[in-house]
């Protein structure tokens, strides 16, 4: 078969590649199952279409362009299904998320300061923390979860997050900001907090 | 109030001048993405001086940043970079 006349899509490939493309669909989607549809049949197109791939991109990044695409028309059907706008699935805006944890002011909230999470770095090593850690990133609104991700695991830079998400610098800004806020405050609930842990 | 620089400054209640916790804690996130001009950074320590709920937002940020390397490497991700 042609496409894997090139090294690069060898089946090692593949199974490197799927594990990290899982995990991107998992912060867009929030569905195990839906995520793994939409990596399968972004693994198919790409072995289909690798003929197409010019090389001008790092395989990576033609494979996310591909998964994106999927994950649109997941989030598509998922949208005709419930009758609800796309738009409206990730809802309220960063901004309005921020407004909640601050007093008017401009000063924490009640309840909402930050408490001190003493030596968080042991829970690195804890495979509960990092269950805890997947259902925070999990709760994250769609979009807000895609620019996290694609900022903080992928380590790709604010220019081209915004490129990708077609957004402003300042809206990119917002969002991280937004999607920090909101996993240390999970993090907070459901691992740090009170329980003599860290 | 608004500062020379156009930043925005709002009264405590026990009347100094101190940048509120949103913008700090803002400053900060964005701090992890871009490089902070001095004037930024100052503002931050100063606030950071007083203010326990803004540090310890900070050290929140830095572990998050290192728990989200730690991840990137477990599924190999962080490409190139």
């Amino acid at each position: 078969m042609a496409p894997f006349m090139d090294a690069r899509l060898d089946e090692q490939t593949l199974k490197q590649e799927r594990k990290y493309l899982r995990y991107y669909a998992l912060a867009r989607l929030r569905d195990a199952e839906l995520a793994e549809d939409a990596v399968q049949e972004t693994l198919i197109a790409a072995v289909q279409n690798f003929g197409s791939y010019a090389g001008r991109s790092s395989l990576r990044t033609w494979l996310v362009a591909i998964l994106r695409n999927k994950i649109a028309d997941q989030l598509r059907a998922r949208a005709r299904a419930n009758e609800v706008q796309i738009e409206t699935l990730d809802g309220e805006t960063a901004d309005e998320a921020l407004d909640a944890l601050f007093a008017r002011n401009g000063h924490w909230g009640e309840n909402a300061r930050p408490q001190r999470w003493g030596d968080p770095r042991a829970a690195l090593e804890d495979r509960q923390f990092w269950e805890v850690m997947e259902l925070c990133m999990q709760r994250l609104p769609g979009r807000i979860a895609e620019a996290f991700y694609l900022r903080e695991v992928m380590g790709e830079s604010i220019e081209s997050i915004c490129n990708g998400l077609e957004i402003t610098a300042t809206n990119c800004s917002v969002m991280l900001f937004r999607a920090r806020a909101q996993l240390r405050i999970c993090l907070e609930a459901k691992w740090f907090a009170g329980t003599g842990r860290g | 109030m608004v500062r020379r620089d156009g930043a925005r400054l709002s009264k405590t209640h026990t009347g100094e001048m101190m940048d509120d916790c949103r913008k700090i804690t803002g400053m900060i996130s964005e701090g992890l993405d871009r490089e902070l001009t001095w004037s930024e950074r100052m503002r931050i320590r100063v606030h950071l001086l007083m203010c326990s709920g803004c540090s310890a937002f900070q050290k929140q940020m830095i572990f998050l940043r290192e728990a989200m390397r730690t991840l990137a490497e477990r599924i190999g991700g962080h490409g190139d970079h």
